[in-house]
């Protein structure tokens, strides 16, 4: 393969494996919980600043070109925690005032609202993350200590993406699988019900936003790592919709369908011919994309609104006859 | 009402004591200008069925909205079991026994009917996010007691042949009957059902009475609207009846038979 080639991958597996994360943890916060988290990239941003800054050293260095707050040289790992907290923290402040209405569409429009202000405010205020030149020169995780070339580097960090699929899938499937996203779900289906039952509402929202957030930015943080610059054009409320537009067409509530949509509508829809090696990406083609998703969420919408891998029923089985091997617990109807 | 000893504003918090386990004192309730309820009391012993009857419009949903903390009231009290539970939030309400069921279905449409009932096991393990994270081998052993419980209460509802339909799947009657065991599998003290024969056809309509009863000779508390008068006075101990947002009298069925004011307000028309 050559190296052009070898890159193509990298960069779509890199890609891929982050979206996949990004679809997980909007699947949990709108096919399970509901939330139309219209704001979502600004969770994946934050985590992508917080890893920038953390890792890039106090401003006014060796990066004087660029002004921003909080600069500091965190070894990595620790910089990928603590962004993933920052996410956390601020779905928490969102979430608190964004989650208000009763209503989920009064609370889309909220978070649409939020998204767009801080779109604006992070462009305009230059101090405080270099404004819409964005930051740039962000280290690559490990590189100094490993002293790779370029493609073997490349490939390393394929496998730190997939460590932490796997990591993020872990933690997706104990929530989901549990009875707590039993009563997620419940709560998206009638919220007002589920507060009879004697469920903080809520209380559960912000929960499920939160965990939504801090794994949205721990993407973002892996996304910052591999391309080392981020700036408001990575974060517009569009790519926010390309994410709804993956869940849709893989399957809202389905773990397995949110990771499929990613890699059909961002990976080989979008990625796999933005970075082609072998044709110059143009406006028009840039265009035709759009046309042809929105096309497909149409197509969807009409044909197949529950998408390729629906939300599974959910079966109980009776228990067995022996004495110690009852297993009455849900098993997932493969459909 | 009010007790002899002197009651500066807000200097004695104690409630009076309850004449039975729920107690709603006149309670008030503007919507706008509608006066949807207009000083409505009365109280639920323990252990009875209460039917609430009235024209639409009476303020009996209202009312049922005050007590279970879905609207917050004008004025007025809500005594539960000895304490003041005005202004409770509804879960709170829920999770202190108090549980009800809404005019208007309301299953959780895209889970199964079994999990629409495991929804309501009040802190089932595995229900909170660190439980989850522990994984299955933490709660599968509570979930496991939370089927067979449920599996109980779909037998007695004659929903086992559906245990594994979407709440979406469902006949009206199907789900009145879901609603009510739901309700049920929350172990409530007290039960506020409004409409729940609404779009269930009588024959089954009956079996519910039957359950209904037994639930309150196994000393649950039952506090019903219904407009069928041949299952009010099938099933109540006590009926409250009410107009234009007050209670007009209270008293057995033979007892409001015979009050004149209610032939002419209600009964008759
Ligand atoms: N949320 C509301 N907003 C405005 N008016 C309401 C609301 N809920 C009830 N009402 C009014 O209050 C009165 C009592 O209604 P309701 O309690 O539903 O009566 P019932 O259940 O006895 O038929 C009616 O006049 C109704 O229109
Ligand atoms: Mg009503």
């Amino acid at each position: 393969m050559t190296t052009a080639w070898q890159f193509y991958f990298i960069t779509l597996l890199t890609y891929s494996g982050v979206n996949i994360i990004a679809a997980w943890a909007l699947n949990l916060q709108y096919g399970l919980g509901g939330i139309l988290n219209f704001a979502f990239i600004i969770f994946q941003a934050v985590g992508a600043y917080a890893a920038a800054v953390l890792t890039l050293g106090p401003a006014g260095g060796i990066t004087t070109f660029q002004t921003y707050v909080g600069g500091a040289h965190l070894p990595w790992l620790l910089a990928l925690v603590v962004a993933t907290l920052a996410g956390g923290v601020l779905a928490l402040l969102v979430g608190l005032v964004a989650l208000r209405p009763k209503r989920t569409d009064y609370q889309g429009m909220v978070l649409l609202t939020v998204a767009i202000i801080a779109a604006v405010v992070v462009t305009d205020e230059k101090g405080w993350l270099n404004g819409a030149s964005g930051l740039v020169g962000v280290p690559k995780p490990f590189n100094e200590s490993l002293g790779l070339g370029l493609i073997e580097y490349g490939w390393f960090y394929v496998g730190v993406v997939a460590v932490a699929v796997v990591l993020v899938f872990i933690v997706i499937h104990l929530l989901t699988s549990s009875p707590w996203c039993r009563q997620v779900r419940a709560m998206r289906e009638d919220p007002v019900a589920a507060e009879a039952l004697g469920l903080n509402v809520p209380a559960r929202r912000l929960q499920v936003f939160v965990i939504g957030g801090a794994i949205a930015a721990f993407s973002g943080a892996l996304l910052v790592g591999y391309i080392g610059s981020w700036s408001p054009g990575a974060w517009g409320p569009g790519e926010t919709f390309l994410l709804f537009v993956c869940i849709v067409v893989g399957g809202l509530g389905n773990n397995f369908g949110a990771a499929v949509g990613s890699v059909l509508v961002l990976t080989v829809l979008f990625n796999g011919l933005a970075y082609l090696p072998i044709f110059s990406y143009t406006t028009a083609a840039e265009a035709l994309q759009l046309v042809l998703l929105g096309l497909i969420v149409i197509a969807f919408l009409w044909f197949k609104p529950r998408g390729l891998f629906p939300e599974r029923r959910r079966r109980f089985a009776f228990p067995s006859a022996g004495p110690d091997r009852g297993t009455a617990v849900a098993v997932e109807e493969a459909r | 009402m009010i007790a002899s000893e002197s009651d500066p504003a807000g200097a004695d918090r104690r409630v009076q004591p309850a004449a039975g386990i729920l107690e709603v004192r006149d309670l008030h309730k503007d919507f706008g200008g509608v006066h949807a309820l207009a000083g409505a009391s009365f109280y639920v012993e323990q252990g009875t069925i209460t039917g609430l009857i009235g024209p639409n419009g009476a303020g009996k949903s209202t009312l049922i909205n005050l007590v279970s903390g879905f609207t917050p009231p004008g004025s007025g009290q809500v005594v539960y079991d000895g304490e003041d539970i005005t202004g409770h939030s509804a879960h709170q309400i829920a999770r202190l026994g108090l549980v009800r069921t809404f005019q208007l279905s309301s299953e959780f449409a895209r889970l199964t009917v079994i999990e629409n009932l495991l929804t309501a096991v009040p802190d089932q393990r595995g229900s909170t996010v660190l439980a989850a994270l522990r994984g299955k081998r933490y709660w599968r052993r509570a979930e496991e007691e939370s089927v067979a419980r449920a599996r109980e209460f779909l037998g007695r509802f004659g929903l086992t042949d559906v245990e594994d339909l979407y709440g979406a799947e469902l006949s009206g009657g199907q789900k009145r009957l879901l609603e009510i065991s739901r309700a049920l599998m929350g172990r409530p003290r007290v039960l506020l059902l409004d409409e729940p024969f609404a779009g269930v056809n009588p024959t089954l309509a009956r079996e519910v009475e039957d359950i209904l009863r037994a639930l309150r000779d196994e000393g649950m508390t039952i506090v019903l609207v219904e407009h069928e008068m041949g299952a009010i006075d099938r099933l109540c101990d006590t009926v409250v009846v009410m107009a234009a947002g007050t209670v007009l009298a209270e008293g057995s069925m033979a007892e409001i038979r015979e009050n004149q004011e209610v032939v002419d307000a209600y009964l008759a028309g």
